[in-house]
């Protein structure tokens, strides 16, 4: 928790400085698209600063979903929040094709409960208990993992207000969560023959075992409302499971996929 | 040109939406994969003669049991059973082929008869080994015959019989319930134990110790398990969501009216107690209980009852057994309930039931007691009054 609260600070810190400079630069600005007196450090003359904050809405979940998810109850995507810094580039002169490289802080996170049946799961715990069953019966998942990211976006300028961009980007875990119960079914051990147990209630906790790295690919379409205003669109389609390949108490693959909606200041 | 474009990327933006969605629908259920015999037909049973069965049949993962009273005909009986929905029932010849099942065909249990159940998707089947025995009355017992639980993860007691026969089916333990925690990897990391070594009585002896559940019990809320022995049942399917309940107490294998259980012990208590205070120290606990039951719809003492209930007509306890390191003989006098007598008309009618109970934690039941608490016994047995002859 405590590294997320420092990164948040950090990066509102550089937001807040950011702006101020902006509000300089825009004291002196003329309308042009490059300003000539740009205040800017010589290494980001001729780049597009822009700091935006926006919700990020979706879920965590195995692709397609596999046929042992029998009903999905209840979806709640919970309140994921993210804000971004980016640095855009103008390929060509014509300014159709550009470049960008972003920083962002986001949570991707959602709470959903869910009957499954036979589903087939292996866990080793810490202190080399092991255990390997199929469950038919309830099974509540929390998860809230909070990433740095670093996109790295073609931009296509449609239209004079529209863009669309994709890339690729790399996240990395800065803190996760990722837990939940298991009730009202019952394990078979082993595999549909072995032993049955009814159980209640179960509690589970994969947090610690979650992937520090995360990568995947980002699509989106972005809405230049006014000269400072942006609104955008994305979807962050993960490609990496969120637990490594060895990590076996999920049988699939779980991959981030959120959609996002925010604001961005251009400056 | 543009506003071309424009479209495209909008087309190609909400693509990726729907790929998200369809992706993210409800498949088809899949065939069911389980191949149970869940339990064996009510009505079946009530068409049963009256005196044929004793107590209710124990359906466990691979074998259905029936007892039966002193020299039943068993040589043509045609069980009928429940069984998963979905799945088919076959019956496996002494060649090993399956044919169909049917009601109708009876089948000789002198020897123990093969049911197989396959899934129904095809994929899965399960033998099920079906017997009808008659359960001498125990008298005593060494702890020397084991045999394995299906899989080979732990041991199971067996009881020695008076015709020199073993009998699998006699005394149960919670060493079932373990095997899901996977914290067991021989049979001897198991709660539940018999063992022979430097330390012996007489060959081997039954070992019960208070074991840790791991990571996989907490996650339950079971932190430990008890050692446990006893006459009777333990259904696993109840052991984690109710596990007074899984503790099936009791068979009606009672020859007479029990004066006294006898026998030889040792115990050393854990340290740390868990589930009590820290000044607690755990205790273990061996006894004998003799009830009434209707034998026309048997129903056990539980893990909640098993030293309460109304039906209890005397009880042979260990009370404060302190912790001898030495193995130390005990005889513990069977004390009736006030308002009960013992009936000998009752008794030939099959209307007594006795359970005998070892626990290395007394109040393993309610999970507390302290790991590594050790109970050891051996050569147990119940001295009769010898009023029915």
């Amino acid at each position: 928790m405590k590294t997320i609260r420092t990164s948040l600070t950090a990066l509102l810190l550089s937001l807040a400085a950011l702006s101020a400079s902006a509000q300089d630069a825009d004291s002196t600005r003329v309308a042009q698209p490059m300003p000539c007196c740009d205040l800017r450090p010589a290494f980001l003359q001729g780049w597009e600063l822009s700091a935006g904050a926006g919700f990020q809405i979706g879920g965590t979940a195995p692709l397609p979903l596999p046929r042992e998810i029998r009903d999905i109850k209840r979806y709640n995507p919970l309140l994921c929040l993210s804000l971004g810094l980016q640095a855009k580039k103008d390929l060509i002169d014509d300014g159709r094709w550009a470049v960008s490289l972003g920083l962002r802080f986001e949570q991707k996170g959602m709470k959903t409960k869910a009957r499954v049946k036979g589903y087939h799961m292996e866990m080793t715990a810490d202190d080399g208990g092991y255990m390997e069953g199929d469950w038919t019966g309830m099974v509540e998942t929390h998860v809230r993992n909070s990433y740095l990211t670093l996109p790295l976006l073609a931009h296509l300028r449609l239209s004079g207000r529209w863009s669309v961009q994709v890339g690729p980007y790399v996240s990395l875990l800065l803190d996760g969560v990722f837990d939940g119960e298991a009730y009202d079914g019952y394990l078979r051990h082993h595999d549909p023959t072995g032993e049955k147990a009814y159980v209640t209630h179960a509690t589970y906790d994969f947090s610690d075992d979650l992937r520090r790295w995360a990568w995947g690919v980002q699509v989106g379409a972005a809405y230049r409302a006014s000269r400072h205003l942006e609104a955008e669109a994305q979807l962050d389609w993960g490609l990496s499971g969120i637990f490594p390949s060895h990590f076996t108490s999920v049988t699939f693959s779980l991959y981030p996929i959120y959609g996002r909606i925010g604001l961005n200041y251009v400056f | 040109m543009g506003n071309k474009l424009y479209r495209k990327g909008l087309v190609l933006l909400s693509l990726a939406f729907v790929l998200a969605g369809t992706l993210s629908c409800i498949r088809d259920e899949a065939l069911g994969k389980e191949c149970d015999i869940t339990a064996v037909s009510p009505e079946w049973l009530q068409s049963l003669p009256s005196g044929f069965l004793v107590g209710n049949p124990i359906v466990r993962n691979r074998t259905v049991t029936f007892m039966v009273t002193e020299g039943a005909d068993v040589t043509a009986v045609a069980p009928q059973f429940e069984i998963t929905p979905g799945a088919t029932l076959f019956f496996v010849e002494a060649d090993g082929t399956a044919t169909p099942y049917n009601t109708e065909r009876t089948r000789d249990f002198t020897l123990p008869q093969t049911y197989r159940v396959v899934s129904e998707d095809g994929a899965w089947s399960k033998d099920y080994e079906v017997s009808f025995a008659y359960p001498q009355p125990t008298d005593e017992c060494g702890f020397e015959d084991f045999t394995y639980n299906d899989e080979g993860q732990y041991q199971r007691l067996l009881q020695r019989q008076t015709d020199g026969s073993l009998n699998a089916n006699i005394w149960d333990s919670g060493n079932a319930g373990y095997a899901f925690t996977g914290q067991a990897a021989t049979p001897l990391d198991f709660p539940t134990t018999f063992i022979e070594d430097e330390t012996s009585l007489d060959g081997r002896y039954a070992r019960l110790r208070t074991l840790s559940t791991g990571v996989f019990g907490t996650f339950v809320g079971m932190p430990i398990a008890a050692g446990n022995l006893f006459l009777g049942e333990f259904q696993v399917q109840n052991a984690v969501m109710d596990p007074l309940r899984a503790t099936r107490f009791g068979l009606q294998i009672v020859k007479d009216e029990p004066q006294s259980l006898e026998g030889w012990y040792r115990y050393t208590a854990g340290d740390v107690m868990t589930g009590g205070s820290d000044a607690e120290r755990d205790a273990c606990d061996i006894y004998a209980v003799l009830y009434e039951v209707d034998p026309a719809d048997v129903v056990p003492l539980f893990g909640d009852d098993v030293k309460t209930n109304a039906r209890i007509v005397s009880i042979a306890e260990i009370g404060d057994a302190g912790e001898p390191t030495e193995w130390t003989h005990f005889d513990l006098p069977f004390r009736t309930v006030e308002g009960k007598t013992f009936s000998t008309e009752r008794l030939r009618s099959g209307g007594y039931a006795l359970t005998i109970v070892m626990s290395s934690s007394r109040e393993g039941a309610f999970f507390r007691g302290a790991v590594g608490s050790t109970l050891c016994v051996d050569n147990l047995k119940i001295n009769w009054k010898n009023t029915a002859q």
